[in-house]
């Protein structure tokens, strides 16, 4: 069966025991759009990206990426097939550098096998300068060239925001999934954020950012989803969700949005 | 060279170290490597002295009943020991710290009270073919004759005897060749130092320092985690068979009680003294565990008392072990320093 | 039929000393969440203060020196407290491992000028203090219960404490355990041989505990010592009152406070600090009445029986479920019923490898015990 788009989430639910983390749960994000997904704290917005990347598992629902089943895979798996993610509360591995993060970032690029590495064959050598370069790259890309030799643990927080997005997309995906990218940041740092994204999807990258700053929705979004204690209560233009009655309802007495 | 290493032997004599310590001492090291792997990618495991015991038994079963060489001994116990620990690790590894502690504990104690017992296992799986109707295992094992003092299996179509010496009580094994020599010893240590450098510079070994760092994420990047673990636990459980084998063919007896809780315990220690930072930690760590109690005299009758306090105090005073390579950096700048191998992307464990 | 009941029995009086034990062990990982691998150790201790206790000639020792070490210990730790902390900065410029030795090694210094001073104190006391103050092997059980608190204080404070305020992990938490259970054990070899010339020593046949004592009662088949229901009995009665301590009390919510959350415990005003001395002291009083209990039954000690009984308590506390306190006391029945009927049947030499590979399997079955709750994999 072939299914449209490049991700589709089908009546996706999760329960724990009781609680229901999500509940009947429909998404579905087109090649080359970029898709908001917002809504009030505890919604079920990183449980959501979670069972998309494999690290948790639907109770019942499927989802599909590039029309194949992924709710059951591994997150490694998953990585392989193109998804990547960036973190709410930032996990870079701290003890390494910048450099070394984007290094790992590139583990499914190399083909050089261990055996291959151990006795010093050609391939890995070859391989190894070309992870380099890459990472170099996109560590000038996203400003970070001089801090390259930084423990990630000791960058500014500005900086590590930008090694968490350069690191996943250092995994080359098809798809990436950044859970609330502009936390803490000021307008001008939001919009240059913005600006990247924008960027990303020049380059052919598909996008799905959870964000409670609306103004970035609105400067980045195609459409928007809006989660609320699990369900998904609506979903559309920037604008259209900025009217809608639920909407703002479900962010009544709390502080979040705009 | 033997003129310079019986000159060497003398020289450390005067501190209490002669031959049989040293190799001690080098057993260790290798030991330490064991548990630095499985350490360096962030899985507290505590089987190796059960995978030692394997090494052991299956080189000595090799070496005195069928007389192969010690090499090909060790190397077909690696490959047993390798075999077994995949499906130990498969179930095993995807549980979390402790629990993962616990459960490897656990294994390496079956596995020395099976040792302990194996004669009667033997004895019990010999009756079971007699008494069953199977011609042809029969014929295999025409007689045997089972006491406390020895354990033989004939079987006459061809002239291979199975015969085992033990030792009664501690269901040891005796009269066992005695083959390994230093300079084996130190080789196997300098491969095995190689091995680890090279792997340190691949891909595989930066994700296993990645898995030690955030396992979750780890796993977001597209390495394999469970492949990954599996692959350093076979690793890990063959470098301590080859140390159990080695350790085998030095004093001419095995017995079980080598390998418990204790053994896993003094590997443990190599580890935590020694630093898992780097390579030379667990190594440094296990040639001073095992020389110290010769070096000072004194110490040598508290031995397990010795161990206990610098488990302990290392473990709360020296976090990051003796060998610390951030320290070390700042004083010389070795080998191991990021800039040299930044052409190979070396990654820190931390 | 007879042999049946008879195995049972044995078994449950066996599992309520085992459930002793285990349940020192869940408390400690469900309030503070480390595994406590010295207190096996701790339990062996409390076996051989107890049978000093039990002896003639041996109890005034132990009264002397608790008399004299107490105070010595109060004084010691005010003293580490006030002067001397983990990690400080001895000499900025030397190496950071150089400074840490230097702090362990004036540590071990103080502790064995304290331990001459006290050597000297009681060698001087001695002389004068009644001898016949035990003997009553309740006082006995008293002291073992005592002893083995203070054992676990003291391991709180040296093994635990100093990596909890580095914010170490749990495993480094357990392997300090691991150095200090050996520490404990070799000590204990050498006291073994020091008081007794030799590493074994024997329970007197004779105890009674409030007159009841080891002539068996024979009922048609059935052969009962006395004294075992006895033990069961009082196993019982402390287990009940641990729970009613800590379903009832004030400072019982407390634990239980910490144990679901230390940090919230904390921003309600509970002294964490505090508590988690108690959960130490009532967790290795357990173990030491658990130990002489043993050795009531068992009537022979060694510095060995720890290393035995370390790993039934592991598998009661995972067969039970890591962190529940019900689901050690079921634990430690399950265990010593299994381990009865594998003898009765199976023959003893695979007995310990029957338990072991129960922990196996239920670690990868059901990691989190019958009782247990599943740990969450969190992004």
């Amino acid at each position: 069966m072939q299914h449209k788009g490049l991700l589709e989430l089908t009546s996706v639910s999760r329960h724990f025991g009781g609680l229901a983390a999500l509940e009947d749960v429909d998404m579905l994000v087109s090649q080359g759009q970029i898709v908001g997904l917002i809504g009030p704290n505890g919604a079920g917005k990183t449980t959501t990206i979670n069972n998309i990347t494999g690290l948790d598992h639907p109770t019942s629902g499927q989802i599909y990426f590039n029309s194949q089943p992924i709710h059951k895979a591994s997150p490694h798996v998953i990585t392989n097939m193109g998804i990547a993610r960036t973190y709410q509360n930032i996990r870079l591995f701290g003890d390494m550098t910048a450099y070394e993060n984007l290094l790992i970032g590139q583990h499914k690029r190399g083909e050089a096998s261990l055996f291959e590495s151990i006795f010093m064959l050609p391939r890995h050598f070859s391989q190894e300068r070309e992870l380099k370069n890459r990472a170099t790259e996109l560590l000038e890309r996203f400003n970070l060239a001089d801090v390259a030799d930084v423990k990630a643990s000791n960058l500014p927080y500005g900086d590590q925001r930008r090694l968490e997005i350069a690191r996943a997309l250092a995994t080359n995906p098809q798809l990436l999934l950044l859970d609330e990218p502009t936390a803490g940041m000021n307008p001008t740092e939001t919009r240059a954020v913005g600006e990247q994204i924008l960027q990303l999807r020049d380059e052919g990258i598909t996008v799905l950012v959870i964000e409670h700053d609306m103004s970035l929705i609105h400067q980045v979004c195609d459409e928007v989803y809006v989660l609320n204690f699990g369900r998904m209560i609506t979903h559309g233009t920037p604008d259209e969700i900025r009217q809608n009655e639920m909407v703002i309802e479900a962010y009544l007495g709390t502080d979040e949005g705009n | 060279m033997g003129a310079l290493y019986e000159a060497f032997l003398d020289l450390t004599a005067t501190v209490g170290i002669t031959e049989p310590v040293l190799h001690g001492m080098l057993i260790a090291a290798i030991l330490a490597i064991s548990i630095y792997l499985t350490l360096y990618t962030g899985m507290f495991t505590l089987a190796n002295a059960g995978f030692m015991a394997i090494g052991a038994y299956v080189s000595v079963l090799l070496t005195q009943q069928l007389g192969w060489g010690l090499f090909p001994a060790i190397l077909a116990a690696m490959i047993v020991a390798g075999l077994i620990a995949i499906p130990i690790g498969l179930p095993v590894l995807r549980l979390s710290d402790i629990y993962l502690a616990i459960a490897t504990i656990g294994f390496a104690e079956i596995v020395r009270i099976l040792l302990l017992n194996f004669d009667n296992i033997i004895k019990s799986i010999i009756e079971g073919i007699l008494a069953s109707d199977n011609e042809a295992l029969i014929n295999r094992v025409m007689t045997f004759d089972a006491n406390s003092e020895l354990l033989e299996i004939r079987q006459l179509t061809n002239s291979v005897r199975v015969r085992f010496e033990l030792i009664e009580g501690a269901r040891g094994i005796k009269n066992i060749p005695v083959l390994t020599e230093s300079w084996m010893l130190a080789l196997f240590i300098i491969i095995l130092i190689l091995f680890l450098i090279r792997l340190h510079r691949s891909r595989f070994g930066r994700a296993m320092a990645a898995i030690r760092q955030d396992e979750t994420v780890a796993s977001n990047m597209g390495i394999n985690v469970v492949y990954v673990k599996n692959v350093v636990f076979v690793m890990s459980a063959m470098i301590a068979a080859a140390a159990g084998g080695f350790e085998g063919h030095l004093n001419r007896i095995i017995e079980p009680g080598a390998f418990g809780f204790d053994r896993n315990v003094d590997i443990l220690a190599y580890a935590v003294l020694g630093g898992t930072q780097s390579i030379i930690g667990p190594i440094v760590g296990g040639l001073v565990l095992e020389a110290l109690p010769e070096v000072l005299r004194e110490v040598k009758q508290y031995r397990g008392l010795f161990t206990g306090i610098v488990l302990l105090g290392a473990i709360v005073y020296l976090p990051n072990g003796l060998v610390d390579p951030a320290g070390v950096k700042g004083l010389f700048g070795t080998l191991f320093s990021r800039g040299k191998s930044k052409r190979e992307g070396e990654v820190d464990a931390a | 039929m007879e042999l049946f009941l008879q195995q049972n029995i044995n078994a449950i009086s066996l599992g309520a000393i085992y459930a002793l034990f285990a349940l020192g062990y869940a408390m400690v990982f469900s309030i503070l969440g480390v595994l406590n691998l010295a207190h096996s150790a701790i339990f062996m201790w409390g076996a051989f203060v107890g049978l000093l206790a039990l002896d003639p000639e041996k109890a005034p020792l132990l009264i002397n020196f608790i008399l004299v070490g107490t105070p010595l210990t109060v004084i010691g730790m005010v003293v580490e407290y006030k002067f001397i902390q983990p990690g400080m900065n001895y000499t900025r410029s030397l190496h950071l491992a150089i400074q840490r030795l230097i702090a362990l090694i004036i540590r071990v210094i103080w502790i064995t000028i304290l331990a001459l001073i006290g050597q000297q104190i009681f060698i001087q006391l001695m002389p004068y203090f009644p001898e016949t103050l035990t003997i009553l092997p309740v006082v006995a059980l008293i002291f073992a219960s005592v002893a083995g608190g203070i054992l676990s204080i003291a391991l709180e404070f040296l093994a635990f404490r100093p990596l909890r305020e580095r914010k170490a992990d749990r495993l480094a938490q357990l392997i300090s355990s691991i150095g200090a259970a050996l520490i404990l054990v070799n000590i204990a070899q050498f006291a073994f041989q020091a008081v007794y010339g030799r590493t074994e020593a024997f329970y007197p046949r004779d105890v009674t505990i409030f007159g009841i004592g080891t002539d068996p009662i024979t009922l048609g088949a059935l052969t009962i010592t006395p004294i075992r229901l006895m033990i069961l009995a009082i196993a019982i009665i402390l287990m009940i009152v641990l729970q009613f301590m800590v379903q009832r009390t004030q400072v019982g919510q407390q634990m239980r406070a910490v144990a679901f959350n230390e940090k919230i415990a904390s921003l309600l005003g509970i002294d964490v600090s505090r508590i988690y001395i108690l959960t130490f002291f009532l967790a290795g009083a357990f173990a030491g009445i658990a130990g002489i209990l043993y050795g009531m039954t068992f009537l022979v000690t060694t510095p060995f029986i720890g290393e035995n009984i370390a790993l039934i308590g592991l598998t009661a506390i995972v067969l039970g479920g890591l962190g529940s306190i019900q689901g050690a006391l079921v634990g430690g029945f399950l265990v010593a019923l299994i381990q009865t009927y594998s003898v009765a049947f199976g023959g003893s030499s695979y007995r310990d490898a029957i338990v072991f590979v129960l922990l196996f399997i239920m670690l990868l079955i059901r990691p989190q015990g019958l009782f247990g709750q599943p740990e969450q994999k969190r992004a």
